[in-house]
């Protein structure tokens, strides 16, 4: 039961039924047969033509060849995202459920009208076999995005990870240090920071219009707890590893047995899987909190803990002064992931679902268009998420959430989780990256990965 | 033996007891030793991994040899590492270097990945032991964990191990070499770090993204000039990778010789190299290279034209200001649209002055642009010269300020708006000023004082400029507002008294209708009245009005509703209100052949609509109205709608 089973999967089973599936193939047995074929050119035999590999060029006139990697609910909204941008082609996905991989195979496929969109069950032989891809979409649950990330671009991709991006301090550090390490292009799922409501926002506070701003609210999942679960659902019986690998489901977090509502979605709300009220929703407005206050770059220093079950109300304090305010509630903002500027001479407010942001004087929003375009001009980013993500791949310029900017702000994420955690008001060292004069709160910045999920 | 098995099962609940008690425990921080006794009893597998998380947090060295002790236990080792890792301990090295010995297979992984989140330096003979390993996911940790490492001999290992390894450890032994580069380059070994880079980028046959990372660090470790003369050599490469990786790194470096590299080497790339040397010009805001983007900007390929000029704006230098202006004027639509963004966000004095520039030239086609632009700019001190501009000889630039002016303006600028309505020569012109003004009432806060303006000019205005102003007056909608259009409805000027009342027509709430309802049935000229009639039904159609308001304001008219024209218009807006109150005043028509086609379609919108809630399916009033439609003398089609939606009724 304990999954120690990849050293008996050392055999190619032809199981699956679907042509163009590489399911099964060991990867062992891959990368060795790759071995022997590599340089001769005589891969398509085994591997595909298009596994030759374009060798990591996607110059401007070219097409991006992505995969998909867990999507589920989210993903396939990423998925429909991307999918209609002319430049992009999605080939392959992979999912450790086959019920996943065959879902969004029929979407890819009835986009493309055939039959192509390969489907892979581990990741390993995704990575190892398909050279040819360019990028890859990671929408797997949140205890894998950094993993995967990490794996991806050490392999040669450019990635799209969904928020929240890390489950821990030391797993935000990896993604950083992999994509600069590889010239890796790589974006967090903070779409709402190519949303030109929230970057009017964003604009307006760090510009100065709103004087110096003093206060932001940021809202957090007003479903989830910061209190985390810690028990293990009943033990059902492990599906075949074709229909669910558990194993790889779990991959770096701690074994538990098998239940079908964690593969369900049930798996918010653990802490071996999941982030949080604070993640949840902190992933996004965080960030936007911190590009609003020019802290992009930097993490919250200082925790005020909050004596409550969710952290709604708790303050993080930045080393520029500025205080933000954690907020489960609809006090101020209507709708999700809501944030506002408080600065001397003004606020705004958005969320998602307003026709334009809600602001002190209705003057400034007389300016919106401008502002949205001036600063378009002057970093030449779309008003489209993933179009940044894609422009980037070309151009290799940083996207606008690029790995700093998720590790920072999901930094100050984990450190209010920790915060909770710990029930005490923390002090942390952006620059040494730790907390001071708390060896506790520092030994919960990572997390010993289950072997062999290693970074 | 019966003693024996009574026993066993109380110390089996005796233990279940202390079990659950510890556990209970670890919900409420549990202490070191608490847990160090889990460890160490018979408790369940779940149990003992809370313990060892919890350990994590305040496990000291006291927890190390109970931990130790499930590094060989398949289904507790990775927790036993998970709460040994963080222990800041030497005892903790010193217990995975033991476990490398005695462990296999995946624990082994685990343990070589634990002392490479470690750093431990003493741990790189035996790890570089693995690195020719059968298994290849130990050798691959292991080579990951001497990069973590990162000391000179665990690079060295790396390096003579990468010379004959396996095909599937190549990329791991050369993660492995990356790491150490970039650890040798943290503590000031920056030529040892070099050295790894140059080494990498001469071995053969390593993915693109090695060769990438390799001449990144090749070109970042360099002395200034030398990094430079390989991030030039390396941008001149006919190999896209190494140009490519070249760029990225180029964002990486502050040099501000960069700007004049990339300046030299723009005109011999091809097309996709000059867009990514373009956007690394963008992304730096390198004015260095601003003279050879202009260039760009104005010939070629329009991709590469589009991306110059985009990249103009990100600079941000004034010096590209009048290529800009030139370039707003190009033929090329993309060149000229891309050029016009990029001015409409540049932030400085010059754009500016260069936007008023465009005000006073000779052409309308520029004088359009830049008008469009003092509006995307919001440049309201720019006002003055549209409102010159409103007196142009070409209409365009008459029409396209006064939409600015409208945008832009204030209740200061609605006297101008006047003096400009009351000279329009056209139309157009005054319909212009018209939307100009009611754009600026809109937003005025002090609405009394914008219809007090508009209504001291109706004494002066011609009848078609009035009409005019009384449409403003119907768009500020206050009582103000429609004191003065009831003024008008006595004016002696039929033209202006016809505009007051589609003026009252237009009004945002039912205050209006009155009035309306009142002059039809005062007024002994039947076109006036029709006229108002048609207005008055108008209002009454308006879904901002409450369903009950309208419905009272249609009986209020049956009592002068006579010719089949005027019913038609009243079962026009009762059609069009959705509430079974309706039908009231409906039903009785379809006894009139006249509107019985009117009435019938009047039953079937309002049913239709109230059918999409499926709970309205057994409303007697809405059967009752469908069924004496369907049984009406209204046409076929309006018969068949109405019987269709029976169908879908309890009545049926």
């Amino acid at each position: 039961m304990h999954s120690q089973n990849r050293k008996v999967n050392g055999i190619f089973v032809n199981s699956n039924k679907n042509n163009s599936s590489s399911e099964g193939l060991n990867r062992r047995k891959f990368l060795n047969r790759l071995a022997v074929f590599a340089g001769t050119l005589a891969a398509p035999v085994i591997i595909p033509a298009t596994a030759i590999g374009r060798n990591g060029r996607v110059p401007p006139s070219e097409r991006i060849i992505m995969a998909g990697l867990g999507i589920g609910g989210r993903g396939s909204s990423d998925l429909n995202w991307m999918l209609p941008e002319p430049d992009v082609q999605f080939v392959a996905v992979c999912d450790a459920k086959r019920t996943s991989r065959e879902n969004v195979k029929r979407i890819i496929d009835s986009r493309y009208g055939n039959n192509d969109c390969k489907t892979y069950r581990d990741i390993r032989d995704f990575l190892a076999e398909r050279t040819d891809i360019d990028g890859v979409l990671i929408a797997t649950g949140d205890r894998w995005h950094a993993l995967a990330s990490i794996m991806a671009m050490r392999s040669g991709k450019d990635v799209y990870s969904e928020k929240p991006s890390c489950m821990t301090i030391a797993e935000g550090k990896g993604v950083v240090e992999t994509a600069r390490r590889y010239g890796r292009i790589y974006q967090t799922g903070t779409q709402r920071l190519s949303e030109a409501n929230f970057v009017f926002a964003i604009e307006l506070a760090r510009s100065g219009r709103l004087g110096k701003i003093h206060t932001v609210y940021a809202h957090i999942a007003p479903w989830d707890a910061a209190e985390m679960r810690y028990d293990w659902l009943p033990a059902e019986p492990e599906p075949p590893k074709d229909e669910v690998d558990w194993d790889q489901w779990l991959g770096p977090c701690p074994w538990r047995p098998y239940n079908s509502s964690y593969v369900r979605g049930g798996w918010r709300g653990f802490y071996d899987f999941h982030t949080s009220c604070i993640g949840e929703w902190g992933a996004h407005t965080f960030a936007q909190a911190q590009a609003g206050i020019n802290a992009l770059d930097t993490s919250g220093v200082y925790y005020e803990y909050v004596n409550n079950p969710t952290g709604d109300g708790m303050t993080v304090h930045f080393a520029n002064g500025v205080k933000m305010i954690l907020s489960r509630g609809d006090k101020y903002w209507r709708g999700s992931c809501g944030m506002r500027f408080d600065g001397t001479e003004g606020w705004v407010a958005v969320a998602d679902g307003y026709s334009k942001p809600e602001v002190s004087n209705p003057a400034l929003l007389s300016d919106f268009r401008k502002i949205v375009q001036e600063y378009q001009t002057r970093t030449q980013r779309p008003m489209s998420h993933v179009r940044d993500l894609f422009d980037c791949i070309k151009s290799r310029r940083q996207t606008v959430a690029n790995p700093v900017v998720m590790h920072r702000s999901m930094t100050t994420v984990h450190c209010a989780n920790i915060c909770m955690w710990l029930k005490r008001n923390m002090r942390f060292d952006t620059e040494k990256e730790e907390f001071i004069n708390d060896p506790e709160a520092n030994k919960l910045r990572s997390r010993a990965m289950r072997e062999p999920w290693i970074i | 033996m019966g003693n024996f098995m009574k026993l066993t099962k109380i110390y089996a609940v005796i233990l279940g007891l202390l079990t659950i008690a510890c556990v209970e425990k670890l919900s409420a921080a549990a202490s070191e030793e608490e847990l160090i006794a889990i460890l160490k009893s018979n408790a369940g597998q779940k149990e003992k991994a809370d313990a060892c998380r919890q350990l994590a947090t305040v496990g000291t060295k006291a927890s190390v040899s109970v931990l130790a002790s499930l590094l060989e236990d398949e289904k507790l080792a990775h927790m036993a590492r998970y709460g040994l890792e963080p222990i800041k301990d030497s005892s903790v090295d010193e217990t995975f270097r033991a476990a490398l010995k005695k462990l296999k297979g995946r624990l082994l992984v685990g343990v070589i990945g634990s002392i490479g989140v470690r750093r431990d330096a003493q741990a790189v003979d035996s790890l570089s032991g693995f690195l020719n390993d059968a298994d290849p996911e130990i050798a691959q940790a292991a080579a990951r964990s001497l990069g973590s490492i990162g000391t000179l001999s665990a690079a060295k290992a790396l390096q003579s191990s990468l010379q004959k390894a396996q095909e599937p450890n190549i990329l791991a032994i050369c993660e492995g070499l990356l790491r150490a580069a970039e650890s040798l380059q943290a503590s000031k070994q920056t030529k040892d770090a070099q050295g790894i880079y140059d080494f990498l980028r001469g071995f053969k046959n390593t993915p693109h993204q090695v060769q990438t990372a390799a001449l990144r660090g090749a070109i970042l470790t360099r002395p200034s000039k030398e990094g430079l003369d390989l991030l030039e050599q390396s941008l001149k490469s006919n190999d896209y990778l190494t140009f490519s990786a070249a760029v990225m790194t180029s964002l990486e470096m502050k040099d501000k010789e960069i700007g004049k590299i990339f300046a030299s080497v723009l005109p011999s790339l091809s097309t996709d190299c000059k867009i990514a040397t373009l956007n690394a010009i963008s992304t730096r805001q390198d004015a260095t290279a601003l003279p050879a983007v202009i260039k760009l900007s104005g010939e070629g390929e329009q991709s590469v034209r589009v991306v110059a000029i985009k990249a103009l704006g990100s600079i941000g230098d004034d010096d590209a200001i009048p290529a800009l202006v030139k370039l707003v004027s190009d033929n090329n639509s993309e060149v000229s649209k891309a050029a016009k963004d990029v001015i409409a966000g540049f932030q400085s004095k010059a754009a500016y002055s260069a936007v008023i520039s465009m005000l006073n030239a000779s052409d309308a086609k520029t004088k359009n642009v830049g008008i469009e632009l003092v509006g995307r700019k919001r440049m309201t001190d720019v006002l003055p010269q549209l409102v010159k501009l409103t007196s142009d000889q070409d209409e365009s630039v008459r029409q396209s300020a006064l939409k600015r002016i409208g945008e832009l303006g204030s209740i200061a600028d609605i006297d101008n708006l006047i003096a400009t309505l009351n000279r329009a020569g056209s139309q157009n012109e005054i319909s212009a000023v018209e939307q100009a003004l009611s754009s600026i009432c809109s937003k005025e806060q002090n609405q009394d004082a914008c219809a007090n303006k508009i209504i001291s000019a109706l004494s002066n205005a011609k009848a078609e400029q009035k009409g005019a102003l009384l449409r403003v007056l119907s768009s500020i909608g206050n009582q103000t507002a429609l004191n003065a259009v009831r003024n008008a409805l006595k004016d002696p000027d039929v033209q202006v008294r016809n505009n007051a009342i589609r003026a009252l027509g237009d009004w945002k709430t039912a205050d209006a209708a009155p009035d309306l309802l009142n002059l039809a049935m005062l007024t002994s000229n039947p076109a006036e009245k029709t006229l108002c009639l048609r207005n008055f039904f108008r209002l009454t159609s308006q879904s901002e009005i409450p369903v009950n308001q309208r419905i009272d304001l249609c009986k209020k008219a049956t009592s002068i509703v006579q010719t089949t024209e005027e019913k038609k218009m009243l079962l026009g807006a009762l059609g069009s209100i959705t509430s079974v109150e309706a039908y009231d005043l409906i039903i009785p028509m379809l006894d009139d052949a006249n509107v019985v086609n009117e009435a019938g379609a009047a039953v079937v919108g309002i049913s239709g609509r109230l059918l999409q809630n499926k709970r309205n399916a057994s409303n007697p009033k809405i059967i009752q109205a469908l069924k004496k439609t369907a049984s009406s003398k209204a046409s076929e089609n309006i018969i068949k709608q109405a019987n269709s939606l029976l169908g879908k009724t309890s009545g049926k």
